[in-house]
């Protein structure tokens, strides 16, 4: 089923807000100055944040991933008192339900876009770079395309229950 | 939703040696952007606006209220797994405690109710099992589950039955 990109933005805006603000925290985190941030808004893309390069590769690559870990941390922490309930005691108590869709929302914008993919690729591209860290990174920017095209394939979606339903119920397990 | 890296500056970077936003000469080293440490600081340290930080304490609340409320529900969740691994490994007294764990939270829990019956059963403390059967009495549940609970229940009474020929002889 295809469903307009700026209605699922529209309804998972958490997601996006938090996917803005890790590219920003990392940014200050790199002490990289930051141009422009759009948190949200109807459009492609449905949010971003203009920054300067940064010094290294590596806090390059940690400002465009940046969203993947915070995203699904977040997502995980949010969702995970809710999660066990929902999934197997069937709860439809507010607070359950809300935690659990805000977490899947959040944990869903984990995947970074193509346009961080692209920041990455550009500066891999250029002649400085050393052999080691286009061989480490390089696969890294193919996933990020393929999350990116799994995207539409609905693959955030899945990612989002993962981290949000099953994740919690294999912690939950571990514990045991 | 991405980040933009802005290189437009770069080339600039290296022609002169001025704050691209103050113009004052001492820029950070290391950079491809002519910036002045203050004016880095600034850019750096943007602030993020008072909706977004509104936004992050809402779900801040949220997630206290959540982890204040259901924290406690952790034990009932372990109970659950615990329950279904002894069950598992035949040790029903255990898997009988901790079922009870789990159906007095969650007291419209058919599943629970359903191992309640079977370990209880097996582990020969009928009157739970009883209370068990009489919970799931009307609820519509599979057929196999459905079959193993009416013979547990035909079962029960028979030993109801031979107990109370055995009082009353």
């Amino acid at each position: 089923m295809i469903v307009p990109g700026w209605i699922i933005s529209l309804v998972t805006f958490p997601g996006v807000i938090v996917h803005e603000l890790a590219h920003q925290f990392f940014c200050r985190r790199m002490r990289v100055a930051v141009y422009d941030v759009r948190y949200f808004r109807l459009g492609n893309p449905a949010g971003y944040v203009t920054h300067e390069s940064a010094r290294t590769n590596l806090q390059n690559f940690m400002i465009s991933i940046g969203p993947f870990f915070l995203n699904s941390i977040l997502g995980f922490c949010i969702a995970f008192p809710s999660a066990t309930a929902v999934l197997l005691f069937n709860s439809d108590k507010v607070l359950d339900v809300v935690n659990v869709l805000l977490g899947i929302s959040i944990a869903m914008h984990a995947f970074p876009s193509q346009g961080d993919g692209a920041g990455i690729m550009k500066r891999l591209k250029r002649r400085d770079t050393p052999i080691l860290q286009k061989i480490l990174m390089t696969p890294c920017v193919w996933l990020i395309y393929l999350g990116s095209i799994g995207s539409m394939l609905w693959l955030d979606v899945v990612y989002g229950g993962v981290v949000c339903l099953l994740l919690p119920m294999l912690v939950i397990r571990s514990f045991a | 939703m991405t980040n933009q890296p802005n290189s437009g500056s770069e080339t600039s970077a290296n022609m002169n040696r001025f704050c691209e936003k103050c113009g004052i000469s001492s820029v950070e080293p290391g950079y491809q952007t002519p910036l002045c440490a203050n004016c880095r600081s600034s850019l750096v340290y943007r602030p993020v606006l008072s909706y977004i930080v509104m936004f992050c304490g809402i779900i801040c609340v949220l997630m206290l209220i959540s982890y204040a409320r259901r924290g406690r529900r952790f034990r009932v969740y372990i109970a659950n797994e615990r329950a279904s691994r002894a069950e598992a490994s035949h040790d029903y007294a255990t898997a009988e405690i901790q079922d009870k764990i789990v159906i007095k939270a969650y007291p419209f829990y058919d599943d629970g109710f359903v191992r309640l019956a079977k370990d209880s059963y097996a582990h020969g403390d009928y009157a739970e099992t009883a209370y068990a059967l009489d919970k799931l009495n009307g609820h519509e549940l599979d057929s196999d589950t459905a079959d193993d609970l009416n013979q547990i229940a035909r079962d029960l009474d028979a030993k109801h039955h031979s107990f109370k020929r055995r009082v009353q002889q």
